[in-house]
């Protein structure tokens, strides 16, 4: 998957697992935390997907909030290129 | 033997109730009824006898006629009860001598929930039932003793009538509930594999099939008094009174609660005179 | 505190001290074990009546039994280290005193079922699965957090404590197992009631000035906390450490399935009675 793809895939998620986010939201930098898109009882699923998507487990020990604080960051921790 | 204010024994296996200790009956009965109340129960009074047919229909009489309190009554001919007056009718040792006797028909009630299945007899369902019903209940023991084994005795039961799912996941409720009322009293209680006392049992398949298939969970105190139990009936009485549910036996469980005996807990362990717990 | 809480933490201390135990002899440990043997009962099995678990054959199932105790060991203990934590800091804290006596005896036990979890993970699985959690900090109003920590403490270890109760009885498990689930049974029910108690407690003080909009934050958190427990019982590492394919593929599609969203449902009627009784959680 490209980096785009995985943003977008992503993004997909979110908005499926919140239907109060705006239509073209969340943008790659958008605070998903701060604006509660994705909450805290949300991340062993994201994280889930996330292992999907790389398609190999990863290690959930030393994550941080900042790790979940935007797509690009996300994507920066989880699909180093 | 247990003494306790409120508690008047009696010669024949029974025990009088008053005050405190009949307070703690009814509270434990009403703690009991709001258990009951969280699969929305629904509570019934029944007399105290039952149609031995019932009984017979369940092939009760066959696997525990030990136990069995027929209700007497003599045979209303004229000439017969002129027999009975004529003669001595109670002796000094408080025997009574009946003359002839009218056919027994009835059975005092050995369990309360027999009356539950009989109530529905031919009924159809088609989602889980839940029922509550307390009663008097008889049976004829060798010995007897205060609140812990007498010949009538107050039995508070739920009965669950569902899919073998839902009686499965009703018991295990009932058995989680019950672990946290008792936790939260502090009684010393286990829970322990049981099988009922049939008559002549290597010949009863009933009891053969408690042992290949355990259905029956009793409450011990102290290992050995038990204050409740967990029955698991499969099909047996959906099958026995025709009830069904969706097209098949109804699959029955119940959780059963002897008063008197929950009374006898509570003495030994907090004293005849308590204070006893809040419930 | 209502004199009810009091008397309840009295009872619960003084059961607590009589049933103090060694977690170091508490249980059999066998030397070695035979994974293909029943460690979960095959309806607690995650994937139980899915056809992935139709399609496997009695001694897959069994190992993945094996595996699927591990996960439900793990989930536990990463439970219990938050809960520990939670507990360690109510510690005489203003507001708690008067529950500080039972606090000691509800961390000292959480610490011992650690003991038998972790002693099982390592000894016969070679691990404790990772925690997915991640908490991020939060703002609360006024005894909000307190009551949310007790409240999710609560239907975790109910939603345990069906577990445990029906595998403490089932013959057909593994020994060790059966012990593990019983001890921990035993000893969870004094919990479950001190925290029926406290969230009570806790409840009544706070929704008398919490307005409407904490109240309605704090249901829909539970019910997305209920969400999230469950999540956990379907976990890919098991699935792997099983042996089968497309492991997160399983565990999405074991989720979604009929059979799976009953036992859970069923399950959770159950956690969440006396919540539910209480106004806390809408069913």
């Amino acid at each position: 998957m490209t980096p785009p793809e995985v943003r977008d895939a992503l993004r997909s998620w979110i908005r499926a697992h919140n239907p109060e986010v705006p239509e073209d939201e969340p943008a790659d930098d958008t605070p998903i935390i701060d604006r509660r898109y994705l909450t805290s009882l949300q991340v062993a699923d994201l994280l889930l997907f996330v292992e999907e998507l790389r398609q190999a487990p990863l290690d959930p020990s030393g994550l941080r909030p900042g790790t979940f604080r935007t797509i690009d960051a996300i994507h920066d921790a989880f699909f180093p290129s | 033997m247990i003494e306790a204010p409120g508690l008047r024994w009696k010669a024949n296996g029974q025990a009088a109730l008053s005050g405190p200790l009949l307070a703690l009956a009814h509270r434990l009965d009403d703690r009991f009824v709001a258990l009951a109340a969280g699969w929305q129960a629904e509570d019934h009074r029944f007399p105290t006898f039952l149609a031995a047919s019932v009984l017979e229909q369940n092939d009760w009489f066959r696997s525990f006629p030990q136990h069995a309190t027929f209700p007497a009554c003599l045979d209303p001919a004229e000439a017969n009860l002129a027999t009975f007056t004529d003669g001595q009718p109670v002796d000094g040792s408080g025997q009574v001598h009946p003359s002839a006797l009218a056919p027994i028909r009835d059975v005092l009630t050995p369990a309360a929930c027999y009356h539950l299945y009989d109530h529905h007899q031919g009924l159809a369902f088609d989602r889980p039932r839940y029922f509550t019903t307390s009663n008097t209940c008889f049976r004829r023991e060798e010995r007897y003793v205060p609140l812990e084994r007498q010949w009538s005795f107050t039995m508070r039961e739920i009965v669950c009538m569902g899919t073998a799912e839902e009686a499965g996941a009703f018991l295990a409720d009932a058995t989680a509930e019950v672990d946290r009322l008792t936790t939260a009293i502090d009684l010393p209680l286990s829970w322990a594999l049981a099988s009922d006392p049939f008559f002549r049992p290597s010949k009863n398949p009933q009891y053969l099939m408690q042992q290949i298939d355990p259905t029956k969970y009793e409450l011990m105190f102290e290992d050995r008094l038990a204050i409740a139990s967990t029955n698991l009936h499969h099909d047996h009485f959906g099958r026995a009174f025709s009830i069904q549910r969706d097209g098949e036996p109804v699959r029955t469980a119940c959780i059963a609660f002897g008063i008197e005996r929950w009374l006898a807990a509570f003495i030994h362990r907090y004293g005849p005179t308590g204070p006893f717990p809040q419930l | 505190m209502t004199g009810d809480l009091a008397e309840t933490v009295a009872r619960l201390s003084a059961t607590s001290r009589r049933a103090y135990q060694n977690p170091y002899e508490a249980i059999a440990w066998p030397e070695a074990l035979d994974r293909r043997q029943w460690f979960t009962l095959p309806r607690f099995v995650s994937l139980y009546g899915t056809p992935t678990w139709e399609a496997m054959t009695e001694d897959e199932q069994k190992v993945l039994s094996f595996w699927e105790a591990v996960n439900f060991y793990s989930l536990n203990i990463h439970g219990e280290k938050a809960l520990m934590a939670g507990l360690a800091a109510r510690l005489y804290r203003p507001g708690m005193e008067a529950v500080a006596r039972y606090l000691h005896h509800f961390l000292d036990e959480e610490n011992k079922h650690s003991v038998w979890f972790g002693t099982f993970c390592t000894r016969y699985g070679g691990k404790v699965y990772p925690d997915r959690k991640v908490a991020f900090p939060q703002e609360h109003a006024e005894g909000e957090e307190d009551f949310l920590f007790f409240a999710k403490v609560s239907i975790f270890e109910e939603i345990v404590d069906r577990y445990n109760l029906a595998m403490a009885r089932d013959e057909r498990l593994v020994p060790v197992a059966r012990q593990i689930n019983a001890n921990h049974h035993a000893e969870e029910v004094r919990h479950l009631v001190f925290g029926r108690r406290i969230v009570e407690e806790l409840w009544r003080q706070g929704v008398e000035r919490w307005p409407d909009e904490v109240v309605d934050g704090i249901r829909a958190h539970l019910a997305a906390y209920v969400t999230a427990t469950w999540r956990e019982y379907y976990n890919p590492d098991v699935y792997r450490d099983a042996g089968l394919a497309e492991p997160w593929a399983v565990a999405r599609d074991a989720w979604a399935h009929e059979s799976t969203q009953a036992h859970r449902d069923e399950i959770t009627r159950f956690a969440l009675r006396p919540l539910a009784a209480a106004g806390m959680v809408v069913p």
